[in-house]
């Protein structure tokens, strides 16, 4: 398989803040120093405790928010997309105009929509509710419209934050397998998640990110024993570990300076 | 899958293939797509403002005559002002006001109630704004259709000046757009600035001379009346609709470069901080 390098992130670093120039109060640095590779079909997961920065690292790579220090080097043209579930779902609208609008900001083509739409429809199993506005579903049918229409998005890389699948345990079952497909496809997809048994089964490789930090890059196993080796029944180290695994990093090894005051 | 060493060499050599991200453009499509997005939005938008009540469009009718009766009520009835042509002197200030307050108030706090979709997908920021004012704009035109008959039929009666209306129309979007885009780009920084936004709009609504001509005010303060784009609009109306003869071009020009440079500044805004606005913390 070809290794083609397709997106490279450089020291990411964020903070979040509030205001702007004279307003401006920085809160606190969701990530520091942050880099790593992305090769073409490569699954690449993410893997940390929750509040460790990795929704703000997907946010990064789909061009939703700019880093503050570093740099996300991409290849022309690479359409990055974070499979949102619900993105702009308005309650008076019916199913069929929250796919559509969904669609849209999810990046997709109106006419890729519309082609879609009997396709979201079905793996929805809302079709007797489609032109029913979603105000009157339930959260979960709500929950298998958004699934659908995220299961459609098209694009170059695909970013997944956590959910797999969603609704009763039939549909959970079969948006999962949906899910685990798309995943397999030869699209690159960077995952997120903290759950060792998803990641073991679907990623090549594992970054695991410890307080904003990189704190391990390597093959899935390898990271994952390290990781469970912190994240013992006494709770997981709070500081990230200066780890170093044999896989094949990008930049020189990071170093991990916890002591830095961003 | 781990990669023998000599991979980083070829990873050194595709690197020059790769690009800083933020000049790499994200929708595929580009601004036809987005276009498209802002079409969606506008219709989504008028839609579900009319299933959301059980009178659902004739709201779009009978809100704004509540509202004007208010005004007809306090100035015209009460207050005992202008003469016989006082009804349709308010109503035509009040019609054209209604685009631009409904559209700058709502526009202030536009990003801030987006802000969780913000932070789901990559949106072009200018698309909350833009299809705000155009679904109001979508509204503002049927009022105009209602004020139309209301002249024909109570005023001065259908005149060819109102053929000049498109233009007014165009001239109006312009400045709405610039307004209305350009609080909502400045108050997510400071969302304060909401409180201090709705209370100017309050301050325009009497300075304007929705319910006063300005012949009634000093000789002096005039030129200074003139500085408000909002009191050239209503009165560049009054002059197709109601006088039947062309509007004061020079100040109505004047309006629209000061509305295309406010929105070249805005589009700045919007370029500069587009990444930004997601991550603020309100």
């Amino acid at each position: 398989m070809s290794r083609e390098i397709i997106l490279r992130a450089r020291r990411l670093g964020v903070c979040y803040r509030r205001g702007l120039g004279p307003f401006a109060r920085p809160l606190y640095w969701a990530l520091k120093r942050v880099s790593f590779d992305l090769h073409s079909g490569e699954t690449l997961g993410v893997i940390g405790r929750n509040g460790a920065g990795k929704s703000t690292l997907l946010r990064i790579l789909a061009g939703i928010i700019a880093p503050d220090v570093g740099e996300l080097l991409v290849r022309p043209g690479l359409r990055r997309t974070l499979l949102a579930l619900q993105a702009g779902f308005m309650p008076n609208l019916t199913g069929r105009e929250n796919v559509v609008l969904s669609g849209l900001l999810l990046g997709m083509a109106r006419r890729r929509i519309d082609a879609c739409m009997d396709q979201i429809t079905a793996f929805s199993e809302l079709a007797e509710f489609i032109d029913l506005p979603i105000k009157h579903y339930s959260v979960g049918m709500r929950a298998r419209l958004g699934f659908a229409v995220a299961l459609h998005a098209d694009a170059d890389v695909l970013l997944i934050d956590e959910v797999l699948g969603v609704g009763d345990a039939a549909f959970r079952a079969k948006s999962k397998a949906a899910m685990r497909d798309k995943i397999r496809s030869d699209k690159a997809v960077v995952l997120a998640s903290h759950e060792p048994g998803t990641l073991r089964e679907l990623c090549d490789r594992l970054v695991w990110i410890e307080s904003g930090q990189v704190a391990m890059t390597g093959p899935t196993e390898t990271v994952l024993e390290a990781y469970r080796a912190t994240a013992g029944p006494s709770g997981p180290g709070g500081r990230a570990r200066e780890v170093l695994a044999p896989g094949p990093a990008a930049d020189p090894p990071v170093p991990v300076h916890t002591h830095r005051p961003y | 899958m781990p990669q023998p060493c000599g991979a980083r060499v070829t990873g050194v050599r595709r690197l020059m293939e790769l690009i800083p991200a933020e000049k790499s453009p994200l929708v595929s499509a580009g601004l036809a797509s987005t276009l498209e997005l802002v079409r969606y939005k506008v219709l989504a938008e008028l839609k579900a403002e009319m299933s959301r009540a059980y009178l659902g469009l004739m709201w779009w009718v009978a809100e704004p005559v509540l509202y004007m009766a208010t005004f007809y009520l306090v100035f015209g009835v009460l207050f005992q002002r202008g003469g016989p042509g006082y009804p349709a002197f308010l109503i035509c200030g009040l019609v054209v006001w209604r685009w631009i307050d409904s559209s700058v108030r709502t526009g202030a706090t536009v990003l801030l109630a987006n802000q969780a979709l913000l932070g789901q997908v990559y949106v072009p920021k200018w698309v909350f704004p833009l299809s705000l004012v155009l679904a109001n704009g979508v509204k503002y035109v049927v009022l105009l259709v209602l004020l139309l008959a209301f002249l024909g039929l109570a005023g001065p009666g259908p005149q060819w000046s109102w053929s000049l209306l498109p233009v007014l129309v165009v001239v109006q979007l312009l400045l709405v757009v610039f307004l209305a885009g350009f609080v909502a780009a400045v108050v997510p920084f400071l969302p304060d600035l909401t409180i201090v936004v709705n209370n100017l709009m309050t301050l325009l609504l009497f300075l304007s001379g929705i319910f006063f001509s300005v012949d009634t005010i000093p000789g002096a303060w005039q030129r200074i009346f003139w500085l408000n784009p909002v009191a050239v609009m209503v009165d560049a109306y009054r002059d197709v609709l109601i006088e039947g003869g062309p509007p004061a071009l020079g100040r109505l020009a004047a309006v629209a470069l000061f509305a295309v440079a406010g929105i070249a500044l805005t589009g700045w805004l919007y370029h500069r901080y587009d990444r930004v606005y997601p991550k603020l913390v309100v």
